[in-house]
C-alpha cells in the first residue's frame, strides 16, 4: 500500500516537473559555410536557394545566455519545395539541420522545441 | 618522461592517421574534413586525365580537397570518408540539376550546387560545390614530348581544358568537359574518355584539332606533323606503321 502511494507520488512529482520545465527564450539559427567558420547570421527575412541547393543550418535553443539542453523539433510546410532533415547528433550541440532546395516556390522551414517557436521562410528559385 | 601504455599508444595511432573527434557521436573525423555537418571530408574524383583538379594523372585530388569551380556540364565523382572511416555514397539534393552517369556526376545549370550523404532519414554530412559557365576551352597536349611538330604514326593525346570567370577574373576549371573533337583532315580520333582525345597523325601536313562544347565554346590547336605517310593502318598494339616516301598531302612537311 505504501509502495503504491509512494509510486504515484513519484509520478505526479515528475509530471509537475515536466510541466514545469522551462521553454526557451527564443530558437536562435545561424549558418554554416564551413564546419569551422563561425556560424553567420541568417538572411532576413527570407533565404533564397536556387533548385539542387542547400544551406547547413545551426539551431539552438537559448535561455537568456544560456544554450539549452534540449532537442528540436523540426518541420517544413512543403517538402517538394524545400526540405529539412537533421543531421546526425542534432539533438547535441551543434544541433545543424539542412535544408535542400528541391522545386520552386516558398516553404516555411519550422524549428521549435517546447512551446517557443522559429520560422524560417525559404524561396526557392528554379534554375537560372 | 612519457610512460608508455595502451592510451599513448591510441593517441600516436591518432596523430598519426590524423583523426581526431569533434564531438556530436562516435567515431573519428578525418582531420581535413570539410563537410558542412563538420562528420568528415569530401574528396573531388576526376572522371579522366583532362580534368586538371587532379595532379599526377591521379584520378583524385587530395583527401578533402575541393575544387573551387568546376565547368558547368563537366564529369567528376565526389567520395566521402566520414567517421566511420568507411566510404559513405554521396547524392545530389536534385536530379533536376545533376546526371549521374557511370558512377560519375553531371550539372546541368551553371550556379552552387548541394551534395549529401545520408543514413536513413538523418545527414551524415553536406556540401556545396560551385559550377560556372565554361567561356573558353584550351587545347593542350597530354604532354609536351613532341616539340615543335609531330611526328607521323605516333599516338598524341590532347585535352580540353575549360576556362570560366570566377571572383572576377578568368580562371582554370575542373572537370572533364564531354567535348565533340573535330578536325580538317580526317584524322581518326579516339574521343572515349570526356575531355580527351588521341589520334595517330597517318600523314605530314598541317592539322587543325577542334573542341567543340554544346555549339556554345570551342577551342583548337593548329598542329604540324612531320614524317614520310603510312602506307597501311597503323598497328594497333603499338601505334606504329609503316611509312613510304609519299610527301604530305596537306601542304607538306617544311
Amino acid at each position: 500500500m505504501k509502495a503504491a502511494r509512494l509510486a504515484v507520488l513519484l509520478a505526479i512529482g515528475a509530471g509537475s516537473l515536466l510541466g514545469c520545465a522551462p521553454s526557451p527564450d527564443e530558437i536562435k539559427v545561424t549558418t554554416r559555410t564551413s564546419p569551422f567558420a563561425a556560424p553567420e547570421v541568417l538572411a532576413e527575412p527570407e533565404t533564397r536557394l536556387y533548385v539542387g541547393d542547400l544551406i547547413a543550418v545551426e539551431a539552438s535553443p537559448v535561455d537568456g545566455n544560456d544554450t539549452m539542453k534540449l532537442c528540436l523539433e523540426v518541420s517544413t510546410s512543403d517538402p517538394k519545395v524545400a526540405d529539412v532533415k537533421r543531421s546526425i547528433g542534432a539533438c547535441d550541440e551543434p544541433r545543424v539541420f539542412v535544408i535542400t532546395a528541391q522545386g520552386a516556390g516558398t516553404a516555411r522551414i519550422r524549428f521549435g522545441a517546447r512551446d517557443t517557436w522559429k520560422e524560417l521562410s525559404v524561396v526557392v528559385l528554379d534554375t537560372p | 618522461m612519457l610512460r608508455w601504455n595502451r592510451f599513448t599508444g591510441l593517441a600516436m595511432a591518432l596523430v598519426a592517421t590524423g583523426c581526431f573527434n569533434g564531438g556530436g557521436s562516435d567515431g573519428c573525423v578525418p582531420a581535413n574534413a570539410n563537410g558542412l555537418v563538420g562528420n568528415g571530408a569530401f574528396s573531388y574524383v576526376c572522371r579522366s586525365g583532362a580534368d586538371q583538379a587532379c595532379v599526377d594523372a591521379s584520378t583524385m585530388a587530395p583527401l578533402g580537397s575541393l575544387p573551387s569551380a568546376v565547368a558547368r556540364g563537366a564529369s567528376f565523382g565526389l567520395q566521402y570518408d566520414g567517421r566511420t572511416g568507411s566510404m559513405q555514397t554521396v547524392a545530389p539534393v536534385s536530379a533536376r540539376t545533376v546526371v549521374r552517369e557511370s558512377g560519375f556526376f553531371r550539372t546541368t545549370r551553371a550556379g552552387t550546387v548541394g551534395f549529401l550523404v545520408e543514413d536513413g532519414a538523418e545527414v551524415v554530412d553536406a556540401v556545396r560545390l560551385a559550377f560556372v559557365e565554361p567561356t573558353r576551352i584550351d587545347v593542350p597536349a597530354a604532354t609536351e614530348s613532341f616539340g615543335a611538330a609531330l611526328q607521323v604514326g605516333s599516338v598524341y593525346t590532347f585535352l580540353a581544358v575549360p576556362y570560366g570567370p570566377v571572383a572576377g577574373g578568368e580562371q582554370r576549371l575542373a572537370g572533364s568537359l564531354p567535348v565533340t573533337w573535330t578536325t580538317d583532315s580526317g584524322l581518326e580520333l579516339d574521343q572515349s574518355e570526356p575531355g580527351l582525345v588521341s589520334f595517330v597523325p597517318p600523314r605530314p601536313g598541317r592539322v587543325v584539332l577542334r573542341a567543340d562544347f554544346e555549339g556554345r565554346v570551342s577551342g583548337q590547336i593548329s598542329l604540324l606533323v612531320v614524317g614520310r605517310a603510312l602506307e597501311g593502318p597503323p598497328d594497333a598494339s603499338t601505334g606504329d606503321a609503316a611509312t613510304s616516301d609519299d610527301a604530305g598531302v596537306d601542304g607538306g612537311a617544311p
